[in-house]
C-alpha cells in the first residue's frame, strides 16, 4: 500500500505537468475560451474550496516535519524514547496526509488550467522556469519524506544523525516548496517584472521576488507551525477521549501537550508577522491597504479577531487545566484569575469596532458620533496595547505552568561558562537589534514638528536595553526569578502602559509616528520574550522536582479546548486565505489583468462564513479519515500480538 | 484542614458577571461624562453591551472550570445536599431567574418596536462654492476697530446665540437639552477651530436646512439667520463668538 | 465512537457560531457585505475618486488629500457651471462629462495637459463607474442629478477593451536596475536628489510615487530627455533678481508677505534661500525646468530605459 503512495504522488505530478504542456499548446491554437466552469458550479467557489484545501494540508505537511525533526532531536538529545515514538508517530500521519496534498494540488491545478485558461496561460507564460523547478523539487520531497519514514528502524542504532539529516532535508525542500508557490500567489497582488499594460515580462527575478512574497513567506511559515501543532493537538485530543487504558492516556496527554505547546509558540510571534504583512500591503499599494483596513474588509478583521481570541483564550484554558495534573501546581494558582480577567479585558478592547453603527437614539443621546468606547479603544493605539498584553500574559501563563512543578533552583553560576555565554548571546544578539533599530529611528527623515515625537520612543528601547542588561546582570547574581519579574514589568509598564498613552498623543499630533510607534512596541516586547524564556530554560535546568505531572489525568473539559484551537485555527486560515485573495478585488493579477467572469464579486461576508465552514468541515472530515486509514496497520498490529 | 461545606462559587461567579454588568451599563457612563467633561452621561450603545456581556459571562465561565475541584463545587451549589436556608433561596432565585432572563431576551427581541435606522453621517460637510473665497471684511482694519468689533459680536452673540449654545460658548445654553443632538461645543478644539471662517458664516446664515442631504439636515435644529441678521452682524458674531469660546479659526492655505 | 461524536458535535457547534457571527456581522455592517456601494451614486462615485479611479493621485478636495498636479475640486459643481457658460456648453454637466472623456479639450489656467482617459488601461473604468463618479463630482459644491446623467450617458465611452498600443523598451532591461539609478547617490546627477518615490529622495520636484499608473511611457520619456517641455505647476523655475544686485534660479517653494523662499540648485546641493520683500528686485518665472537637460549625454541607453521601465513599475 505504501509503494502504491509513492507511485500515486509521482503519477499526479507527471501527469500534472503532462496536462500543463498541452494546455499551453492548446491555447495557442485558440484564443477565445478565457473561463469554464465546473460541472456547473461557478468556477471561483470550487477554486477557492480546492486550493483552500490543498493549503491546509499543504500546512500540516510542512508544519508538522518541523517539529517532528525537533522532537527527534531532543528525543536523541535526552536519550528518551517517549520522543522517539511521538515523531515517529507524526511522520506516520505525515506520509498520510502527502498523498493527500498531491492529490488535491493536482486537482487545483486541473481546475485552475481548466477554468480559468488565459489567466493560467499567462501565468505559466511568467513563471514556466518556476514551475519546473517546482515540479522537480516535488519528487527531492517525496524522496526525503519517504527515506525518512521507512529508514526509522534502519537507522535507528547507527545512522541516527544520517536520519535526522534526511528529516531537515526533508524540511528545506518543503519549505522551499513552499516559498516558490507563493511567489506566485503573491505576484497575482503586487505584480512586478512585468509591463503592467502589455504584461512583457521583463524580469523573471524580480515577477518571482515580488514586494509581498517575504513577508507572505514568513507569515506562512510561522502559521503553518501553528497550524500543524494544533492539528496534532486535536487529534491526541480525539485519541485521548477514545482511550480507556491508562498507559494510553498518559500518552496522548502528553502528545497533546506537545502539540499545544508548539501550537502556541508559535502563535505568539504570528500578530507580529502579521502586522509586518499588512504594514507592507499598505507600502505595495496603499489602495489595497485601505480596501483591508478601511474599506470592504474591515469587518473581517473583527471575525478573524473572535477567532484569534478564541486562539488565547483556549490556550491559556488549556494550560491552567494541565496545571491540574502537576502536583505542586497549587502555589501559582492565585494568578490565573488575574490572568483571566486581564486576557478578556484584551479581547473586549481588541473586538470594539471604531466605525460601529449607532441607532439615532442613542446617537442623540450620547450627542457625538463615537461613543468613547469605540472612540479610545477602537483605534490602533489601544489595539496594540492589548495586543502586547495578550501575548504577554499568555507568556506568563506559561512560564507558571513550567515552573508548576519545579522546587528549589540550582544557582545559576553552577551552571558553569556555557550557560553563561548563551544567556550573553542571546541577550546581546537582542540588544544589537533594538539598538540598530533605535539607530534607525533617529536617521528617518521627517519634518522637524513631527521628528519631536521620534525621541520618546528612543528613549523607551534605551531604558529597555538597560532593563535587558540588568536582568542578566541579576540573573549571574542568583536571582533569576527576580530578574524575570523585573524584566516583564518594565515591558508591560512601556509597551503596555506608556506607548498606549502616547500612541494616543501621537495620533492627535503626528500621524506619521504611529507605525513607527508599532514597531517599537513589538521590538520591546519580543525581545523581553525571548531574553526571559532562555532565561527560564537555565533558571530550572536540574531543578528539583516538587511533584510529578501525572500524565492522563488532565480534565477531559482541557481536551475540547484543543479542539477549539484546531477548528479555530483552520477557520481562521480559511478567513485569512479569503482576505488575502479577496483584497485583489476584480483582478487576476492586481493592475494588470482583470477577472471579468462572472463569479468576480466580491462575496458578502455571510457567503464567506458558509464558504469557509464548508472548506473547514471538508478539510477535517478528510484529515480524519486520512488518519483513520494511517491507525488501520496499527491496529492489526496490536491486535495480532495479543 | 476541615474541607468547605458549601461553595459559593457559582455565586460569586454571577455577582461578578452582575458587577461588569453594572460598570458598563451604569459606572461607564458617568465615568465618560466626568473624564472627557460632558455634561450628559454617555451610555453604551446596545451592540457593545451585548459583546461586553457575553465576554462577562464566557471569562466566568472559564474561570469557574479550570480545574476539576473549581468546576465541580461550581457545579455543586445546584445538587441538593445539606443545605441551609440562605443556599435554598439562592438556588430558587437562579431556577426561576435563568428562563425569565431567556424569556426577557425572546421578547425584546421579537417585540415590535420603534427604532430610527442606523445611519453613518458626513460631519464635515462641504463647504458651498459660493461661500468658499468669502474673507471676514474685518479682517485687515485696525486693532482697535478689530477690538471694537468683537466686543459688539460678544453682545450680538449672547442676544442671538446664547439660548442654545450658552453664555460661555460651551454648547450647555438653556434650551441645550431640549434637542435631540446637542449644540456645538465651541470651545472644543475639535469643532469651530478646524474650520475657516467662511464656513462659519456659511452655517450661521443657512442653518440645519442649508445642510446638504449626507449630513441629515433634519438633524440639526440651527436656524437659517440670513433673513435676520445683516452681513456685517453675522461677521462681528464670528469674531465674537471664537473670542467667548476661545479658540482661532483655521487659516487659510495660501491660494495658488 | 461516542467520544468521537461528541468531539465531531463540538466542532460543529464552533463552525456554526462562526457562520453566525459572519452573518450577525454582514447584517451590523450594512447588509452590503463590506462590497461597497455600487451602481450610479455619489457614495460609489466617492469610492472610485479616492480608490479605483485614481483621481485623487493628482486632484484633492478641499483639505483631503494632498495631490496637486490637478486642481483641487472643492466646490467643482459651481465651477463647472460657470465655465459651461464661458465655453458655450448647456450645463455644468456638459462641461464635466467633457473634462473626463476629453481632458485635453480645456485645461485650467495654470495647470498642464496631463491628464489620461480613465476609461483606457491602466484604470479602465467602465460608463457606469464613470457616471457615478460625475454624481459624486456635482455633490461638490451642487446636487447630484443623475436622471440627466442618464440622458447624456451616449456621451460617455466604455472601458476600451482592446489591448493599448504595447510600449515594450527597445532593449531588454531590468526595472531594478532602474530603481538603483534613481537612488543612487553616487553618480553625477541623482533622481532622488529631487524627485521623491514612496516617500524616499528631496522634495524639490514633483513626487513620483504611483506615476506609472497615470501616464504614459511616451511622457516619461520626453519628461527625462526633454524636461522644458512640460511643467508641473508648482514646479516652475524662478528667475529672481535681488536688491544686491545677485541673480537666482530656482524653485518656489513658498511666497508669503513676509518672506519668500527659493530652492537654488548650489553645485548639485538643493539650498533654501530666504528672501524679504524688501530684498526682491525683481521676480519672473522662467520657461526652463530646472531639471538638467541633458540626461541623454550623462545616461547609457540600458540606464535610461531601465529608468523608464522603473517608473512605470510604480504604481
Amino acid at each position: 500500500m505504501n509503494s502504491f503512495k509513492i507511485f500515486f504522488s509521482l503519477l499526479v505530478i507527471l501527469v500534472l505537468q503532462g496536462f500543463v504542456s498541452q494546455v499551453v499548446e492548446a491555447q495557442e491554437s485558440s484564443e477565445l475560451v478565457q473561463y469554464r466552469n465546473f460541472f456547473g458550479i461557478d468556477a471561483r467557489l470550487v477554486v477557492w474550496i480546492v486550493s483552500e484545501l490543498h493549503l491546509m494540508f499543504a500546512a500540516f505537511v510542512l508544519g508538522v516535519p518541523m517539529f517532528a525533526v525537533t522532537v527527534e532531536i531532543i528525543g536523541v538529545k535526552s536519550g528518551d524514547i517517549r520522543f522517539d515514538n511521538l515523531a515517529r508517530e507524526f511522520t506516520k500521519l505525515l506520509s498520510a496526509a502527502f498523498a493527500t496534498t498531491a492529490a488535491l494540488g493536482g486537482l487545483l491545478s486541473f481546475c485552475l488550467y481548466g477554468m480559468y485558461p488565459g489567466f493560467m496561460r499567462y501565468m505559466t507564460d511568467v513563471f514556466h522556469p518556476i514551475m519546473f523547478v517546482y515540479a522537480l523539487l516535488f519528487f527531492a520531497e517525496a524522496f526525503c519524506l519517504y527515506g525518512y519514514y521507512y529508514s526509522w528502524d534502519i537507522l535507528k542504532e547507527k545512522g541516527k544523525w544520517f536520519h535526522i539529516f534526511l528529516g531537515i532535508m526533508l524540511n528545506v525542500f518543503g519549505t522551499t516548496l513552499m516559498f516558490l508557490a507563493n511567489s506566485w500567489a503573491t505576484f497575482m497582488m503586487s505584480p512586478d517584472g512585468i509591463d503592467l499594460e502589455t504584461g512583457a515580462v521583463t524580469s523573471l527575478r524580480a515577477a518571482f521576488d515580488n514586494f509581498l512574497w517575504m513577508p507572505v513567506n514568513l507569515h506562512r511559515l510561522i502559521a503553518n507551525v501553528a497550524f500543524g501543532g494544533f492539528v496534532v493537538g486535536a487529534y491526541a485530543a480525539v485519541k485521548f477521549m477514545g482511550s480507556k487504558s491508562d498507559d494510553d492516556k498518559a500518552h496522548y496527554d502528553w502528545m497533546g501537550y506537545i502539540g499545544n505547546f508548539i501550537g502556541l509558540a508559535a502563535l505568539i510571534p504570528l500578530p507580529f508577522a502579521g502586522y509586518y504583512l499588512g504594514r507592507e500591503i499598505y507600502s505595495s499599494s496603499p489602495v489595497m491597504g485601505n480596501i483591508m483596513m478601511g474599506g470592504a474588509f474591515s469587518w473581517t478583521f473583527i471575525i478573524q479577531a473572535i477567532l484569534i481570541g478564541m486562539l488565547f483564550i483556549g490556550g491559556n484554558y488549556y494550560l491552567w487545566n494541565g496545571m491540574d495534573r502537576i502536583e505542586g501546581a497549587e502555589r501559582y494558582r492565585k494568578y490565573i484569575p488575574f490572568i483571566n480577567i486581564i486576557i478578556f479585558f484584551c479581547f473586549a478592547v481588541w473586538l470594539t469596532p471604531h466605525n460601529l453603527p449607532l441607532s439615532g437614539e442613542e446617537r442623540a443621546l450620547i450627542g457625538e458620533q463615537y461613543h468613547p468606547f469605540s472612540k479610545f479603544f477602537g483605534v490602533m493605539a489601544a489595539k496594540n496595547a492589548v495586543v502586547n498584553l495578550l501575548i504577554l500574559s499568555t507568556f506568563f501563563s506559561f512560564l507558571i505552568y513550567r515552573r508548576a512543578n519545579k522546587g528549589e533552583i540550582v544557582k545559576f553560576s553552577q551552571h558553569g561558562n556555557s550557560a553563561r555565554i548563551a544567556l550573553i548571546i542571546t541577550a546581546g544578539l537582542t540588544i544589537l537589534y533594538l539598538v540598530w533599530y533605535a539607530m534607525g529611528l533617529r536617521g528617518v527623515e521627517l519634518e522637524a514638528n513631527i521628528k519631536q515625537y521620534i525621541s520618546p520612543l528612543i528613549l523607551c528601547i534605551a531604558i529597555q536595553i538597560v532593563a535587558i542588561v540588568v536582568t542578566i546582570l541579576m540573573t549571574f547574581a542568583n536571582k533569576g526569578k527576580a530578574a524575570q519579574i523585573l524584566l516583564l514589568f518594565v515591558t508591560v509598564l512601556i509597551a503596555v502602559v506608556y506607548l498606549a498613552y502616547y500612541g494616543f498623543v501621537v495620533m492627535e499630533k503626528a500621524n506619521m509616528v504611529l507605525r513607527f510607534l508599532s514597531v517599537t512596541q513589538v521590538s520591546v516586547v519580543i525581545s523581553c520574550l525571548i531574553v526571559n524564556a532562555v532565561i527560564d530554560v537555565f533558571l530550572f535546568k536540574n531543578a528539583k522536582e516538587v511533584g510529578k505531572i501525572r500524565w492522563g489525568k488532565i480534565p477531559l473539559r482541557s481536551q475540547y479546548a484543543l479542539l477549539l484551537l484546531c477548528v479555530a485555527i483552520v477557520t481562521l486560515m480559511g478567513l485569512m486565505g479569503f482576505i488575502r485573495s479577496g483584497l485583489r478585488m476584480n483582478w487576476h493579477i492586481y493592475g494588470y489583468m482583470q477577472d471579468t467572469s462572472p463569479g468576480a464579486f466580491t462575496p458578502s461576508i455571510s457567503y464567506m462564513g458558509l464558504a469557509t465552514a464548508l472548506v473547514v468541515v471538508l478539510f477535517l472530515a478528510l484529515v480524519s479519515f486520512v488518519f483513520w486509514l494511517a491507525g488501520l496497520g496499527e491496529k492489526k498490529k496490536s491486535s495480532s500480538n495479543a | 484542614m476541615r474541607k468547605k461545606k458549601h461553595s459559593y462559587s457559582m455565586i460569586w461567579a454571577i455577582f461578578s458577571i452582575l458587577i461588569v454588568f453594572g460598570i458598563i451599563k451604569y459606572a461607564s457612563p458617568y465615568a465618560f461624562m466626568i473624564l472627557l467633561g460632558k455634561d450628559h452621561t454617555m451610555p453604551t450603545p446596545s451592540t457593545l453591551m451585548l459583546w461586553y456581556m457575553i465576554l462577562g459571562v464566557l471569562g466566568a465561565l472559564v474561570y469557574v472550570s479550570t480545574s476539576d475541584l473549581k468546576w465541580a463545587n461550581f457545579l455543586s451549589f445546584m445538587l441538593p445536599g445539606e443545605d441551609d436556608r440562605t443556599k435554598k433561596l439562592l438556588q430558587k432565585i437562579i431556577v426561576l431567574a435563568l428562563p425569565l432572563l431567556l424569556g426577557w431576551f425572546v421578547y425584546s427581541g421579537t417585540v415590535p418596536g420603534t427604532a430610527s435606522p442606523v445611519e453613518l453621517r458626513i460631519q464635515h460637510p462641504t463647504l458651498l462654492q459660493k461661500y468658499e473665497n468669502m474673507e471676514n471684511p474685518f479682517a485687515h482694519v485696525s486693532e482697535e476697530l478689530k477690538e471694537k468689533y468683537t466686543e459688539e459680536g460678544k453682545h450680538l452673540y449672547q442676544q442671538n446665540c446664547r439660548p442654545c449654545h450658552g453664555s460661555k460658548a460651551d454648547g450647555n445654553g438653556p434650551f441645550a437639552n431640549s434637542f435631540r443632538l446637542r449644540p456645538i461645543n465651541f470651545t472644543d478644539p475639535g469643532t469651530i477651530g478646524t474650520v475657516v471662517e467662511s464656513f462659519v458664516f456659511w452655517r450661521i446664515m443657512e442653518g440645519g436646512p442649508g445642510l446638504p442631504d449626507g449630513s441629515t439636515p433634519w438633524d440639526s435644529a440651527m436656524p437659517s439667520w440670513e433673513d435676520t441678521l445683516t452681513d456685517e452682524q453675522v461677521w462681528k458674531i464670528i469674531m465674537g463668538e471664537y473670542a467667548t469660546a476661545g479658540v482661532v479659526p483655521r487659516q487659510r492655505e495660501e491660494a495658488e | 465512537m461516542g467520544s468521537f461524536g461528541k468531539a465531531i458535535i463540538f466542532s460543529l457547534l464552533i463552525l456554526g457560531f462562526f457562520v453566525y457571527v459572519c452573518y450577525y456581522v454582514t447584517g451590523l455592517s450594512g447588509g452590503s457585505g463590506g462590497s461597497g456601494a455600487k451602481g450610479v451614486n455619489p457614495e460609489a462615485g466617492e469610492e472610485i475618486y479616492w480608490g479605483e479611479g485614481q483621481c485623487s493621485t493628482c486632484h484633492s478636495i478641499g483639505t483631503s488629500g494632498s495631490a496637486t498636479r490637478g486642481p483641487n475640486q472643492e466646490g467643482l459643481a459651481a465651477r463647472a457651471e460657470e465655465r459651461a457658460k464661458e465655453r458655450g456648453l448647456t450645463s455644468g454637466l456638459e462641461y464635466l462629462i467633457e473634462s473626463i472623456v476629453n481632458p485635453g479639450e480645456y485645461v485650467v489656467d495654470g495647470f498642464d495637459n496631463i491628464m489620461p482617459k480613465v476609461y483606457d488601461a491602466p484604470i479602465l473604468l467602465d460608463r457606469e463607474q464613470i457616471m457615478a463618479v460625475i454624481s459624486y463630482l456635482q455633490t461638490l459644491g451642487g446636487e447630484a442629478d443623475i436622471v440627466a446623467i442618464n440622458k447624456l450617458k451616449d456621451k460617455i465611452p466604455e472601458a476600451s477593451k482592446k489591448k493599448v498600443e504595447p510600449w515594450v523598451p527597445p532593449i531588454v532591461v531590468d526595472a531594478s536596475v532602474g530603481e538603483q539609478i534613481f537612488f543612487d547617490e553616487k553618480r553625477e546627477v541623482t533622481c532622488s536628489k529631487c524627485h521623491t518615490v514612496n516617500g524616499k529622495g528631496a522634495k524639490v520636484g514633483p513626487d513620483l510615487t504611483g506615476i506609472g499608473a497615470v501616464q504614459t511611457p511616451q511622457y516619461l520619456i520626453e519628461s527625462i530627455l526633454q524636461p522644458s517641455q512640460v511643467i508641473i505647476k508648482g514646479f516652475e523655475t524662478m528667475y529672481l533678481i535681488g536688491t544686491d544686485g545677485m541673480a537666482y534660479t530656482g524653485i518656489l517653494q513658498s511666497q508669503t508677505d513676509e518672506e519668500t523662499v527659493l530652492l537654488v540648485d548650489e553645485e548639485g546641493e538643493m539650498v533654501e534661500y530666504v528672501f524679504y520683500p524688501e530684498e526682491i528686485e525683481q521676480m519672473q518665472k522662467q520657461d526652463v525646468s530646472i531639471m538638467p537637460g541633458n540626461f541623454s549625454e550623462m545616461l547609457t541607453t540600458y540606464e535610461f530605459y531601465g529608468i523608464v521601465s522603473y517608473l512605470l513599475s510604480l504604481k
